[in-house]
């Protein structure tokens, strides 16, 4: 309690001032700066990441967030990890936020990766932050995107596929999803159907689609939905069209990852 | 109005389930691809996704509805039915954990038989209560808190889920809806539903006697202890059944009784064959409405009949206090 309460004065005393010095204790209250703190920072520097970071059906990095201790995005965990930088995203922990705001504590927001070019972006934006270098780690990724998308885009060009996600969601305009269905040639039959981000599109429209692609994640990531994950409902197995598998988790935060998935596109469709 | 109109109307709407959706289809076509053995995308929407939904709103509607009479009739008691008296959420907790702790892949029986488990422990403990509670609304607002106390314990379990989204995913799961499910489910309840029914419907008589009073129904040779149970295991099987595969559905089970109690007049047993079409004919009447409000995301069909269902509720609470 009196730690806790010396250390909010800490905090409170040593708040905004001469520029920002290069933070030495991290923290995270969300899976995607969990993830790229685990791959710019040495894990000494990290003090509190998020539970999911743990999780291998959301993190790409969960085998090295288990030496961290995980935080449920609660404030007074955070402040009691000391860290001198927090990182969230846009959209999470909005009341956590605005209290260690308040306490003075140093707090950056990381957007939301719509593009390819945006998650390089991103690496790199939290790479200044944290006073690390990202530089050939994105050059490596982003070398090994393009001659994914240079072996694919002959195969791909023209054809239709859809990315379907947990309870029937799809990705329309605007998400990294169609920049990368797009930019191997593929038409995103989501984007088509008049969906714009990511929402769930009617069974009937998806089986009408018709889409040469399905993309979706492997079937044991689908047995932690509820009942009736739609992949397996018989109107969609019963269509001929392929069924291509590539992870949730390469999507949903940006890092070098996406690179994992281009190359398993390329593994699945184009024959040697 | 007569019983065969209502199995009329109710055949009808089944119909209309099969030209409503968002995608412009010939269902005549389809159809005839279905007889004749060819695979088309309007064959897969009519058979593979529009059947299966039609088929679980007749089911469903049919199974609460009845099970809202027979609860009616057995406690005496307007305000009885199958969601208010907790046992559609004590169904809905024992399903929602055989789901998310993996126990539900183990057999195809799993989840119903866990639904119907839940169904018949919450009933077992109403039926114990209602002779130490001074009156019916006592029961009523037991019902309520069996209700509170499933779906907090509910959360409490989804809380060590293996699936992070799990709570998002059941809250909006026992709102209740038979949309996106297959044949494979409609087969899978499909026994228990129809085993409930007809246990429901041979009580009849019984619950007819019971207007006379349990010394009257006793005295005229009917073994109340058996049909007591035949009801429970009734209900069990029918509501089980229904939240197995489409949630919850609220306030099916009371409207329909009540909205068909002056056509079937004042005899239970009539009102229990009056009460199985008529369920059907709303739920296809809500689900047909879910289908149009879409908007993003399909409305589930339990916040439509929750719409029609809580101002009647109310309205029957007021007609009691003013006699």
């Amino acid at each position: 309690m009196f730690r806790a309460l010396a250390l909010v004065a800490l905090l409170l005393c040593s708040a905004p001032g001469s520029g920002q010095p290069v933070p030495t204790r991290l923290a995270s209250l969300n899976v995607c700066t969990d993830q790229l703190l685990l791959l710019l920072v040495e894990p000494s520097r990290i003090v509190s990441l998020s539970a999911l970071a743990g999780d291998p059906a959301y993190s790409n990095l969960a085998a090295r967030a288990a030496a961290v201790p995980a935080n449920r995005g609660q404030a007074d965990e955070l402040l009691s990890a000391g860290a001198d930088l927090v990182l969230t995203s846009q959209f999470s922990g909005t009341f956590t936020v605005q209290v260690l705001q308040r306490l003075g504590q140093r707090v950056e927001r990381l957007g939301f990766a719509t593009r390819i070019d945006e998650v390089w972006q991103q690496i790199r934006q939290v790479a200044a932050w944290t006073g690390s270098d990202a530089g050939l780690l994105i050059d490596t990724a982003a070398a090994r995107v393009a001659d994914a998308q240079r072996r694919l885009r002959p195969q791909l060009a023209g054809k239709t596929a859809l990315f379907l996600s947990s309870n029937g969601v799809v990705f329309g305009a605007g998400t990294l999803q169609d920049d990368f269905l797009q930019s191997v040639g593929l038409r995103n039959l989501a984007a088509e159907s008049g969906v714009s981000g990511a929402a769930p599109l009617a069974l009937e429209i998806l089986v009408a689609a018709q889409p040469d692609y399905l993309i979706a994640e492997p079937r044991g990531a689908l047995d932690r939905q509820l009942a009736h994950p739609l992949l397996l409902h018989p109107a969609l197995r019963r269509r001929a069209q392929h069924t291509l598998v590539l992870r949730d988790r390469w999507f949903d935060c940006a890092g070098p990852w996406l690179a994992d998935a281009f190359e398993s596109l390329a593994a699945q469709v184009v024959s040697p | 109005m007569r019983l065969w109109h209502l199995y009329l109307l109710a055949g009808l709407l089944a119909l209309a389930e099969l030209w409503s959706g968002p995608v412009a289809i010939d269902v005549g076509a389809a159809l005839r691809a279905t007889w004749e053995g060819r695979d088309s995308v309007d064959r897969i929407i009519v058979v593979d996704i529009r059947l299966p939904r039609l088929l679980l709103a007749l089911l469903v509607g049919g199974a609460l509805a009845l099970s809202g009479a027979a609860l009616q009739g057995l406690l005496r008691n307007p305000l009885a039915s199958p969601d208010i008296l907790g046992v559609s959420a004590s169904a809905g907790l024992l399903a929602v954990l055989t789901l998310y702790f993996g126990l539900a892949l183990a057999a195809w029986f799993v989840l119903p038989a866990a639904a119907l488990a839940g169904a018949a422990l919450a009933m077992l403990l109403l039926l114990r209560l209602t002779h130490r509670l001074p009156d019916t609304l006592a029961l009523i607002l037991s019902g309520i808190a069996l209700t509170a106390g499933a779906s907090a314990l509910t959360t409490l379990a989804l809380n060590y889920a293996p699936n992070p989204y799990a709570l998002q995913e059941v809250y909006f799961w026992m709102l209740g809806s038979v949309a996106n499910r297959s044949l494979a489910d409609v087969a899978l309840v499909l026994p228990f539903i129809v085993g409930g029914c007809l246990l429901l419907l041979r009580c009849g008589p019984c619950l007819d006697a019971l207007t006379l009073g349990e010394e009257g129904a006793a005295a005229l040779g009917f073994p109340l202890a058996q049909y007591r149970w035949q009801l429970i295991v009734g209900v069990a099987c029918a509501v089980g059944g229904a939240v197995a595969v489409s949630g919850s559905i609220g306030f099916v089970g009371l409207l329909v009784p009540h909205l068909l109690r002056r056509a079937a007049g004042a005899v239970p047993s009539r009102l229990l064959h009056w009460s199985l079409p008529g369920g059907a004919v709303l739920v296809l009447l809500a689900d047909l409405g879910v289908q149009q409000l879409a908007g993003a995301r399909e409305l589930p069909l339990g916040v439509l009949t929750a719409l029609l269902g809580a101002p009647f509720f109310v309205g029957l609470l007021l007609r009691r206090e003013s006699p």
